[in-house]
């Protein structure tokens, strides 16, 4: 770790790098039949991966590492996050790649990061201990593969909750990197040091992330082509007592000079004056202890504007996974499902603040969805077996996109569509009167209930309904019946929401 | 030093209101009154006006009740009616006279000896959507705003769009005319609310992107062709709501035009419903084929909202391209595209609202703007002094 200079006003200014790496698996168009001796995640999920992490590690990983490892003998200092499920995989499909991860990570200059195991939304679900599980299933894993144990907690796409931040101690984590759009007050310094409670904050600095991960390869760039001297002064010149720069690892293997220009930094940032260290480093320099009130930073909220799950199909799968969790017997396909990749893929634009960009049509976002909802359809379906009431179970379970209750107005749709009971009424919360009345009419939630939920006693409920309130009643009352009906023996003390 | 100021316009916050004259005038009289100014405000009574005059917020107004078998000659009555006010009040005389738009011209004629400011919000050309109109309220019209810009001593408009039009259309000379904008209170349209809850009102899903519109519904907004962009947006993104609150002659063609689209028709909002909508709207949308000014630009910056708008007047000349609106060509596929550009990218459409939002604070308070506004008067009395030598 280099040594840090000192100043007489303080300890000198520090640039930390951190690349992340997080791949999880796709899932199938269509869920499979499920047959005796096949593993459960290849039903819902393609396994068939070989070909995918080889290239990843041949075009990205192995040249990165390589890359890095000589920066790091010359004195560079940067930090891995990796999730579990790749390091999975890599075990499986590109042991060398994994083990010149492992080279980088054991290196004196580095720093292993915390995330959750399987990347997943999980973290932003209200559920303290999946989150808890999540992150030490992460953390002994890391010690088997890099020999590590992390301290410094990275959350999914760095998006931190105050759930988070509270859990967080119990994980034995004493930092926490994120991205200043989480935190309050709004429009923080990002090159300053942060506590949270009794933990420290480190801020991305997006701009500066994403002239590596964005603008880097953009020709229109009045910047372009960006060289590691210029990038070094610019990092150069930025006051502040730690600048963080954040990079998905795998962008160095898309071209473009992206991993020419890292390797060239160490010795552009030497010149430059610039002094790298670890976020452990930085963080000692700058211990929490010693940061003043002003440094205490809060989380926004949801309801403040500011939310990760941005779209309505991004809402209702996190949804579904929510009330899913409730009750399945095994979480593990869950664990995957909850993966962030699903939901990113859910929205039309992705990435920023040092993530790969993404842009995609509305169609690609639906496909998304309907892959998600099949499979957490299909998963469900398949767990009722193993609880109280099969029948209860398939009532209250996700429905695929083709069986869904698609709200609509004057023939057309109105944009959101039911995919289960539950949805159902949330969504009669809002729909206007007009829609409500329009439904009714044509007994379109009967047919719902006995077609696509197959429960032919709400059905004859629902068909002496005469408007929303006595639908909604109606709904609720069967709901908390099923649920009662549902409870499994491993699940009889979780919370009975749906 | 203070002044004696009078205001003639025949909308205002207190009672008539009709667009966005009410405001612009109003408020302009309130920072004057504010500063210590003695200001009279002619203007009409609604129809629960009580009494002749009123001091509100400073200002003292006086209400007049025209009646006229057509705009011109209500117009014309109106203006002798303020006259008459004003001539109750001329004691010690008033050192300025400020005019708003065509309305009170006849006013301005009968007073021309005095040191007058004429302001043009809008022109009849403009109101007609750029073009020329060959019916004869717009001849009167037209004939009248020429002649106000002839005998005023001084003229103020909104934008420099229309300044320009003003010195073609009506042969204003440029050292006459200046450029002061109008001013916004950004507090009035800032308020926090929960997007979602306001958008469950309205029936929408509360993570539908919803797309606001705030205006009359006249040919002059174009409101006809943000509904023609309405089915190109839906292309993008199927899950986008539409708000229209407004009223006007143009409603039933536009509900007509946009049945089975989602777009609702509020009619005319106001009050708290209006904070809600443009506070929880993701993007506003100002489609207008002329819009000298275009106040609902700096109030949904106010309210920190991302604008997608013309590129014509006052709009075009305030916005900055992708740093804090997305300024788009009068035509649907236009109005389509620069709302397709945003509607999909959250953190996009949050910057470009609070860019927006900063530019109002910093050239749009109404301080900056009462201080261009004397400026104009200092000037219009000094050349009425040079006029009499």
């Amino acid at each position: 770790m280099p040594l840090l200079m000192r100043t007489a006003d303080g300890p000198e200014k520090q640039v930390c790098f951190v690349f992340d790496l997080h791949g999880g698996l796709h899932l199938r168009a269509a869920p499979l039949r499920p047959r005796s001796r096949r593993d459960p995640l290849e039903l819902y999920f393609e396994t068939d991966v070989g070909r995918t992490i080889r290239d990843l590690a041949d075009r990205s990983l192995l040249p990165a590492a390589d890359a890095l490892l000589r920066g790091l003998d010359q004195g560079f200092a940067c930090a891995l996050s990796v999730s579990g499920t790749l390091t999975d995989l890599l075990e499986r499909h590109a042991p060398d790649a994994l083990a010149a991860l492992g080279r980088v990570a054991r290196h004196p200059g580095s720093e292993v990061l915390s995330v959750p195991y399987h990347h997943g939304l999980a973290a932003l679900l209200p559920d303290r201990d999946e989150f808890l599980a999540e992150v030490l299933r992460h953390r002994e894993r890391m010690q088997v593969v890099f020999g590590a144990s992390p301290t410094v907690f990275s959350p999914p796409e760095l998006c931190m909750t105050r759930p988070m931040a509270e859990a967080l101690p119990a994980t034995g984590c004493t930092a926490l990197l994120t991205e200043p759009r989480w935190c309050l007050p709004r429009e923080l310094d990002p090159t300053l040091v942060y506590r949270s409670g009794s933990s420290a904050v480190l801020l991305r600095h997006c701009r500066l992330s994403d002239d590596l991960a964005t603008r880097f390869f953009t020709p229109e760039w009045d910047r372009y082509p960006l060289y590691a001297e210029t990038y070094a002064g610019w990092l150069a010149r930025t006051p502040g007592e730690c600048v963080l720069v954040g990079l998905d690892l795998d962008r160095l293997g898309d071209g473009g000079g992206l991993l020419e220009l890292v390797e060239a930094l160490p010795a552009a940032l030497e010149e430059s004056g610039v002094v790298t260290a670890t976020p452990s480093a930085v963080l000692a320099a700058h211990p929490v202890g010693a940061l003043g009130p002003e440094r205490e930073l809060g989380w926004t909220a949801p309801d403040e504007g500011e939310s990760w799950l941005e779209t309505i199909l991004q809402h209702s799968a996190a949804s579904a996974l929510s009330r899913a969790s409730t009750w399945l017997p095994d979480r593990e396909v869950w664990r995957h499902l909850s993966s962030t990749d699903h939901f990113r893929a859910m929205a039309m634009r992705s990435g920023g603040c040092g993530r790969r960009p993404a842009a995609v049509g509305h169609e690609a976002t639906v496909e998304a969805f309907g892959r998600f909802m099949r499979a957490l359809s299909a998963l469900e379906e398949r767990s009722a077996a193993q609880v109280r009431s099969r029948k209860a179970a398939l009532t209250l379970r996700t429905l695929p996109p083709e069986q869904a209750f698609g709200f609509s107005r004057d023939g057309h749709a109105a944009g959101y569509a039911a995919h289960s009971l539950a949805e159902c009424l949330e969504q009669l919360a809002f729909t206007s009167d007009r829609v409500v009345a329009d439904h009714l009419a044509r007994q379109d939630f009967v047919h719902w209930c006995r077609d696509a939920l197959d429960d032919q006693v709400l059905a004859e409920k629902v068909i002496r309904c005469r408007n929303r309130n006595e639908l909604q009643e109606t709904m609720q009352e069967r709901i908390d019946e099923l649920v009662c009906r549902r409870r499994s023996p491993s699940s009889a003390g979780s919370p009975s929401t749906p | 030093m203070p002044q004696k100021i009078a205001f003639f316009c025949w909308e205002s916050l207190h009672a008539v209101r009709v667009g966005g004259l009410a405001p612009a005038a109003t408020e302009l009289a309130e920072s004057l009154a504010s500063r210590g100014h003695e200001v009279h405000y002619f203007t009409r009574a609604a129809p629960a006006t009580v009494g002749d005059s009123a001091l509100i917020d400073g200002v003292h107004y006086h209400f007049c009740r025209p009646d006229g078998e057509n705009i011109v000659e209500y117009c014309r009555v109106m203006s002798e009616e303020m006259v008459e006010a004003f001539r109750a009040v001329d004691d010690p005389p008033f050192d300025v006279l400020h005019f708003h738009d065509w309305h009170p011209v006849e006013a301005m004629h009968l007073l021309q000896d005095r040191v007058t400011v004429f302001s043009y919000h809008s022109t009849e050309y403009g109101r007609n959507g750029g073009n020329f109109g060959d019916w004869w309220e717009f001849g009167e019209i037209s004939g009248k705003e020429w002649h106000g810009g002839y005998i005023s001593t001084l003229v103020m408009t909104v934008s420099h769009q229309i300044r320009t039009e003003l010195m073609w259309l009506y042969n204003v000379p440029e050292w006459k005319c200046t450029v002061v904008p109008n001013g916004v209170r950004p507090e009035r349209f800032r308020k926090a609310v929960d997007p979602g809850a306001v958008k469950r009102h309205y029936g929408i899903h509360p993570l539908a992107p919803l797309v606001l519109y705030v205006g009359r519904l006249v040919y002059q907004k174009g409101p006809d062709l943000l509904i023609e962009a309405v089915p190109r947006i839906l292309q993008k993104r199927w899950d986008v709501q539409f708000i229209v609150g407004g009223t006007g002659q143009m409603e039933a063609e536009l509900r007509e035009q946009a049945r089975g689209l989602p777009v609702q028709f509020l009619g005319y909002i106001l009050g708290e419903a209006h904070l809600d909508l443009l506070n929880a709207a993701d993007v506003v949308v100002i489609p207008s084929r002329n819009e000298p000014f275009g106040l609902v630009l700096t109030e949904a910056w106010s309210a920190g909202r991302c604008v997608v708008a013309t590129d014509v007047g006052g709009l075009g000349e305030n916005i900055e391209p992708f740093v804090d609106g997305i300024p788009v060509p009068v035509q649907p596929e236009s109005i389509a595209w620069g709302v397709n550009y945003v509607i999909d990218d959250p953190q996009f459409i949050r910057a470009l609202g609070r860019a927006g939002r900063k530019k109002v604070l910093a050239r749009f308070d109404w301080a900056l703007v009462t201080d261009a506004a004397l400026e104009v008067y200092d000037r219009a009395k000094a050349l009425k002094i040079l006029q009499g030598t």
